[in-house]
């Protein structure tokens, strides 16, 4: 009698340990993918944009000054302004990032030249940003001391928009 | 004691059974056969890196392949170049070239790493490894390739005239050869494209504001440049005629168009610059089009 | 102990037919790759499984491309990863599986913000799925992809499917979600066309009503500012100046002030359906610890 209960009572329990094994535990399985969905699709990502702000290597005054001129210019009236740019980068960024890049002149030079060229009459000069319609134009394209060496003019991306 | 061996006997066969699995499943994925059909496999897929570490695994059984060494290292080097991957997929060919001189890879490793050094973008190099190449190598096919190669290095360091001259310096036959008749055309487009002086575009554009762009085809970029330098200059103009040289609003004014004319001048020898270098790149396009069908 | 020996031999038996799951190798170290985080090594081992393993009829495979689209996941490679969740459906053997996955590759699109494609997917499990507790994680990840896009009277329909126990009436959604979703759809939004208007009266109060304080006193400054230039050149008849002033400088403000203003009001009510969804994911997860501990 004790024989066959210690049997039974054996072959009922690896039974539910075999049945448990195999099926899905519904809510520890349902947390999981949540806390899963959760890390991966973070609510509130901001997609950051190049930071040009005054950074501390900088040790010409004029260039400090004129780049914390355009800051000033991006807070204060930019951000009162109408979106118009037609380009990706607008011309207050590429102002920053010319005059970081190429030096107070050259940075104005080239500043000058993109404002007299951010019409709607001119956009069809430039390749198309696929991703938000606007015409591309980085300081390295419009740089005229540098070559483009043997690079697509259609193809170049900034380093910090490469995928 | 009947059942005590039973219950022994029955253990045992289910240790015996559990160890022979293990062993069948290491069997059936780890036979070397079996890495190199996986390794194919996933080349054929186009999962070319993950491909060459499974070459590389297949190399480790080195007593029992029966493929040649140099295949497989030629096939590796494949795979990282087609994973772009140039730097290991050179090392990889080199190492064909040099541990089996009698492979029937080596003319095709030399142009290989040619070719892989054109990729990555290193023209200087791939031309002098082709150079090289070119005194080594015996073979017609191979010979043709790395004349080809040689020829596409000019184009793409956008140095026409030697282009031209080094296509059409080629024996008849290999001149004759489809890539290399096009190779010689481009090379002659390329000389004869339509470009623009920098200098008088900037010249025009300090004469007249925005003529400059209009002469590179920037009609629109022009206009704008004549419209906002004469509107400034109008308003400068505006300013000092009233109120004379203690006018505010002449002073702003005049500064922003001499800003603005300057920009023009500067903007006018970029766009000459930008113009040349998009025409040369469309017909790089074309060029590049046609290689990727030749060279694979 | 006859029965005993019985019960072993048929023991053994079944321990026979699993070696596929049990023993198999390359999936264990794919599994022991990807529980370290080696994702690359573990979609190696996977493939190799699914390679040499494809005439199988279990549902290994399905479970093989399954694991691969999520190391591809984590690899960042959102595309991949959704293509090998599509194959981990067609290939598995039964029901319950196939839905399983289906719910498994929606997961993986609200993971990567394709709502819309993850609630069609769940919406055809719950529709056509023959089984009651699949039907019921489907209506739950369905309100989670609700809730996602904003949608706060879907989700509640949903999370209400999942949390109403169908044999037991009396159990229902927990009121604090309850409460949550409710209050959401009676959140105090701010209207992004009253904005524009209150700030086409007086610039910079548009912002000031969608809570940014500083752009708002900023534009009613620069607005003021360049307003009464405006004025000022009209009153003494300098029309050309007035114009100049209206086009470049006034105008511009005036209708970047108005943008502004509906901008700040959307992103203020982003923020705060930001805010409540955050919260009521939490309460989600803290409600599934009270569920799994009523019912342990």
């Amino acid at each position: 009698m004790v024989k066959k209960f210690v049997i039974a009572s054996t072959s009922v329990t690896i039974g539910i340990l075999l049945f448990t094994s195999f099926s899905p535990i519904i809510y520890g399985q349902v947390k999981d993918d949540l806390i899963f969905i959760l890390r991966s699709n973070s609510l509130g990502k901001k997609t950051e944009n190049e930071k040009l702000t005054i950074s501390k290597k900088e040790v010409s005054e004029l260039k400090l000054a004129v780049i914390g001129f355009v800051n000033l210019y991006q807070k204060f009236i930019s951000s009162q302004d109408i979106p118009s740019c037609n380009f990706t980068l607008s011309c207050s960024r590429f102002s920053l990032s010319a005059i970081r890049k190429f030096g107070v002149f050259h940075g104005l030079l080239m500043t000058s030249d993109r404002l007299l060229r951010c019409t709607n009459i001119g956009r069809k000069y430039y390749p198309v940003d696929p991703e938000t319609g606007l015409a591309i134009d980085y300081p390295i394209i419009a740089n005229y001391a540098g070559k483009i060496k043997n690079r697509s003019i259609f193809t170049f991306r900034e380093n910090s928009r490469k995928h | 004691m009947k059942h005590i061996r039973l219950t022994s006997i029955f253990l045992c066969l289910l240790l015996i059974q559990q160890f022979l699995l293990a062993n069948s499943n290491q069997e059936k994925y780890y036979k070397p056969e079996n890495i190199l059909r996986f390794a194919e496999h996933l080349f054929q897929e186009g999962d070319y890196l993950r491909a060459a570490s499974e070459f590389l695994r297949y190399l480790y059984y080195s007593d029992s392949i029966p493929i040649e060494e140099d295949t497989i290292y030629y096939k590796i080097g494949l795979c990282y170049r087609l994973g772009k991957n140039h730097q290991k997929s050179i090392s990889y060919f080199q190492k064909v070239i040099a541990d089996y001189p009698y492979s029937n890879y080596l003319d095709d490793s030399h142009f290989q790493i040619a070719y892989s050094h054109f990729l990555s973008g290193k023209y200087k190099e791939s031309l002098s490894f082709a150079d090289k190449s070119l005194s080594l190598i015996k073979s017609d096919p191979g010979r043709l390739k790395l004349q080809q190669l040689t020829g596409l290095n000019y184009i793409y360091q956008k140095q026409w005239r030697q282009a031209v001259d080094y296509l059409s310096s080629l024996e008849n036959r290999v001149k004759h050869n489809g890539l290399s008749a096009s190779l010689l055309n481009f090379a002659k487009q390329g000389e004869q494209l339509p470009r623009k002086s920098k200098f008088l575009a900037g010249l025009m554009s300090a004469i007249i504001p925005g003529i400059g762009k209009m002469y590179c085809h920037r009609t629109g970029d022009g206009l704008m440049s004549l419209l906002t330098i004469g509107l400034t200059s109008w308003q400068a103009y505006d300013g000092f005629h009233k109120k004379g040289s203690k006018s505010v609003k002449g002073w702003i004014f005049g500064a922003m168009t001499a800003f603005f004319y300057l920009g023009n001048i500067y903007g006018s020898v970029v766009t000459a610059n930008i113009y040349n270098q998009q025409i040369e790149d469309k017909l790089l396009t074309e060029v590049r089009v046609t290689i990727n069908v030749s060279f694979k | 102990m006859l029965v005993l020996n019985k019960f072993l031999l048929a023991w053994l038996i079944f321990i026979w037919t699993l070696p596929g799951i049990k023993h198999d190798m390359t999936l264990s170290l794919g599994e022991r790759f990807f529980n370290s985080e080696n994702y690359y090594d573990a979609i190696t081992e996977y493939k190799r499984y699914i390679f040499f393993n494809s005439e199988k009829k279990d549902n290994s495979i399905s479970n093989a491309y399954y694991k691969t689209g999520l190391a591809y996941f984590h690899l960042g490679k959102s595309d991949k990863a959704i293509n090998e969740l599509r194959k981990s459906i067609q290939t598995a053997n039964t029901v319950r599986m196939r839905d399983e996955r289906k719910i498994d590759l929606a997961i993986v699109l609200i993971a990567s913000g394709n709502y819309g494609a993850a609630e069609f997917i769940l919406i055809k499990v719950e529709m056509f799925s023959q089984l009651p507790e699949l039907k019921k994680e489907a209506a739950y990840f369905r309100g989670v992809a609700s809730l996602y896009s904003y949608n706060w009277e879907r989700a509640d329909e949903a999370f209400h499917i999942y949390f109403d126990d169908l044999e037991e009436k009396s159990q229902g959604m927990p009121i604090k979600l309850e409460s949550m979703l409710n209050k959401a759809q009676n959140l105090k939004y701010k209207s992004p066309k009253l904005a524009k208007i209150l700030s086409t009266i007086i610039p910079g109060s548009g912002q000031i009503y969608a809570g940014d304080w500083r752009n708002g006193i900023n534009a009613l400054l620069l607005n003021s500012a360049t307003g009464y230039y405006f004025v000022d050149d009209i009153l003494q008849s300098q029309y050309q100046d007035a114009i100049l002033n209206y086009l470049f400088l006034f105008g511009r403000f005036y209708r970047g002030n108005r943008f502004h203003a509906g901008e700040a009001a959307k992103k203020y009510n982003e923020k705060l359906n930001q805010n409540l969804i955050s919260h009521i994911l939490k309460t989600l997860l803290g409600e599934l610890d009270n569920e799994n501990n009523k019912n342990n």
